[in-house]
């Protein structure tokens, strides 16, 4: 135990020296392995902010299904409202009642406006109920089985913005499929090549170490710390950049006041911990694969 | 000690480098390997320290057969044996010290034990003045100097040499081979392959002469040509 203790110390004074002599290879390594992370913050933003926004877009897609007078006053609000509830895929309903809804629109005109409605009656507006579906792609379905149901005037959903949105998710979905793909590609050939690189140059080196009698795992262990290192090196500089480049989109979009307010992008102060740990995770476990990888073939005198 | 009994060594190539040769060294003598180029000296030396597998024979080394070494018992085993090279071999990003600190740290050696043992050496080779030197700060003979502090620093019982003073002038090579002498004096086994005519007729130690893969002399106290 206590040897083991001394040689983990011995392991981490090693890579850091290794990390430090061997600093160009360093250098290229961090850079790599940085770009690959990057690569691979890129590919969550895209998806966390698609899948937020579309979040929005859909809890802003509500049905309107309005109620005839006739239904209104023949006492079968109770009847219809049944007989949504008894649908499938719908997640919440609420009643509106049409005047009480002409009112507060009412209360937050102006003299001028209002004067527009003088004389009108208080029943303008009809019955409805607001009804949110668990997904969008539901909306459709969902609308045409409402229009069915007797007492029902009109159903109202914004059909044009669902369909874009699916058509969106769908696109993602593509996205992320291809993105997933070539990060790992391009991450473990470049990877792997690069620390091939820098085995190669110190092979004289473990061959030495294989002289004076050291065993593979003593060999391995600082080489494997040493790409932990590096990755994790790697991991905060990708994160400091995709952090201050993000705010800067992030500030340029939510100036533009011509984009609509559904179209919201996601702070980084609520996503930072999906790539903190992504990062870090991943820094490390390519940083010591690639080290464990090509170390392997040197070992073997 | 060291015994070598009807070995033969046939590279991967087909090239048989070693042919039926058995010889016996015991414990505290100093032997030079001779022979012309390509005779099968460093290929003695690499069976020696389990780089290279025996086609047929067997060698004990310190009561070990080497034939039946597993490959993870390797690097333990070559801790009982310390190597020196004609190129030295050190490692370029580690001081004098620190060099010779490894081989310490590889067998787990406490701090301690390390901070008392590596002046030691270093002084007996005469370079306790330059242990915070990278190797390329320094001579050959002093590179080859720190080896030698490197291969005996765990005590091994014995110390092979491939051609220890091939790449140093007459003088520097006198030197190293003062301190191999001292080295032996102390008890440890030496095994020294070389091409050094005047060093070997100088030292007058046992001499093993190789030629074409068989051994072709062994006498105590001999010198590098035929003296017959
Ligand atoms: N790894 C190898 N594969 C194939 N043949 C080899 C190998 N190593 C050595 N040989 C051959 O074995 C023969 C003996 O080589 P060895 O290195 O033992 O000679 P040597 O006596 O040390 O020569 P020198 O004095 O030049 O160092 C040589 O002909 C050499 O070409
Ligand atoms: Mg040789």
């Amino acid at each position: 135990m206590q040897m083991w203790i001394r040689n983990f110390r011995r392991f981490i004074a090693e890579a850091f020296s290794g990390m430090i002599k061997n600093g160009l290879m360093t250098v290229a390594s961090v850079v790599v392995v940085t770009s690959c992370l990057i690569l691979l913050g890129i590919f969550l933003i895209v998806t966390l902010n698609v899948n937020s926004i579309s979040e929005n877009i859909a809890d802003a897609c509500e049905i309107k299904v309005y109620i005839t007078d006739e239904a209104k006053y023949g006492g079968k609000i109770q009847s219809i409202s049944n007989e949504i509830k008894s649908l499938d895929h719908l997640e919440a309903i609420t009643f509106e009642n049409g005047e009480k809804s002409f009112k507060e629109i009412k209360k937050g005109m102006n003299d001028e406006e209002l004067a527009l409605f003088e004389g009108l009656p208080d029943n303008l507006m009809n019955d409805s109920f607001n009804i949110t579906v668990d997904d969008i792609s539901n909306t459709r379905k969902i609308s045409e089985k409402i229009k069915q149901i007797d007492g029902v005037k009109s159903v109202e959903n914004s059909e044009k913005v669902v369909t874009f949105i699916n058509s969106v998710r769908k696109g993602v979905k593509h996205f992320s499929f291809w993105t997933i793909l070539a990060f790992m590609l391009i991450s473990i050939f470049i990877i792997s090549n690069t620390v091939k690189l820098t085995v190669h140059n110190r092979r004289k080196e473990i061959n030495i170490m294989k002289y004076v009698g050291a065993t593979d795992s003593y060999i391995r262990w600082p080489f494997i710390i040493e790409g932990i290192l590096v990755g994790l090196i790697s991991a905060i500089i990708a994160f400091v950049l995709t952090n201050s480049v993000y705010s800067a989109i992030y500030n340029a979009v939510s100036h533009d006041s011509s984009l609509i307010k559904f179209i919201e992008l996601l702070r980084f102060k609520d996503i930072w911990d999906v790539f903190a740990i992504s990062y870090a995770g991943l820094g490390a476990v390519i940083g010591a694969m690639g080290s464990a990888f090509s170390i392997r073939k040197y070992l073997k005198v | 000690m060291i015994q070598f009994e009807n070995v033969s060594k046939t590279y991967d190539n087909g090239f048989p480098a070693l042919n039926d040769i058995s010889f016996t060294i015991e414990k505290g003598e100093f032997v030079f390997l001779v022979g012309s180029s390509a005779a099968g000296k460093s290929t003695i030396i690499k069976l020696i320290m389990k780089e290279e597998d025996a086609t047929e024979g067997s060698i004990m080394i310190n009561g070990i057969d080497v034939c039946d070494l597993r490959r993870r018992e390797i690097p333990y085993f070559r801790r009982t044996i310390g190597v020196v090279f004609q190129d030295y071999r050190l490692l370029p990003n580690k001081t004098v010290q620190e060099n010779v600190a490894y081989a310490m740290e590889i067998v787990g050696a406490s701090g301690k034990e390390i901070r008392k043992n590596v002046p030691n050496v270093l002084s007996m080779v005469g370079l306790a003045h330059k242990a915070k030197m990278y190797p390329k700060q320094l001579s050959g003979g002093e590179q080859q100097r720190v080896a030698i502090a490197r291969a005996i620093v765990n005590n091994p019982v014995v110390l092979i040499a491939d051609e220890p003073t091939g790449n140093l002038d007459p003088e520097t090579a006198m030197e190293i081979m003062d301190i191999l002498e001292d080295i032996n004096r102390r008890g440890t086994t030496i095994v020294m392959a070389t091409h050094a005519e005047n060093i070997v007729n100088k030292m007058q130690k046992r001499v093993i002469v190789v030629e074409k893969g068989s051994i072709t002399r062994d006498e105590e106290k001999g010198g590098y040509a035929n003296v017959d």
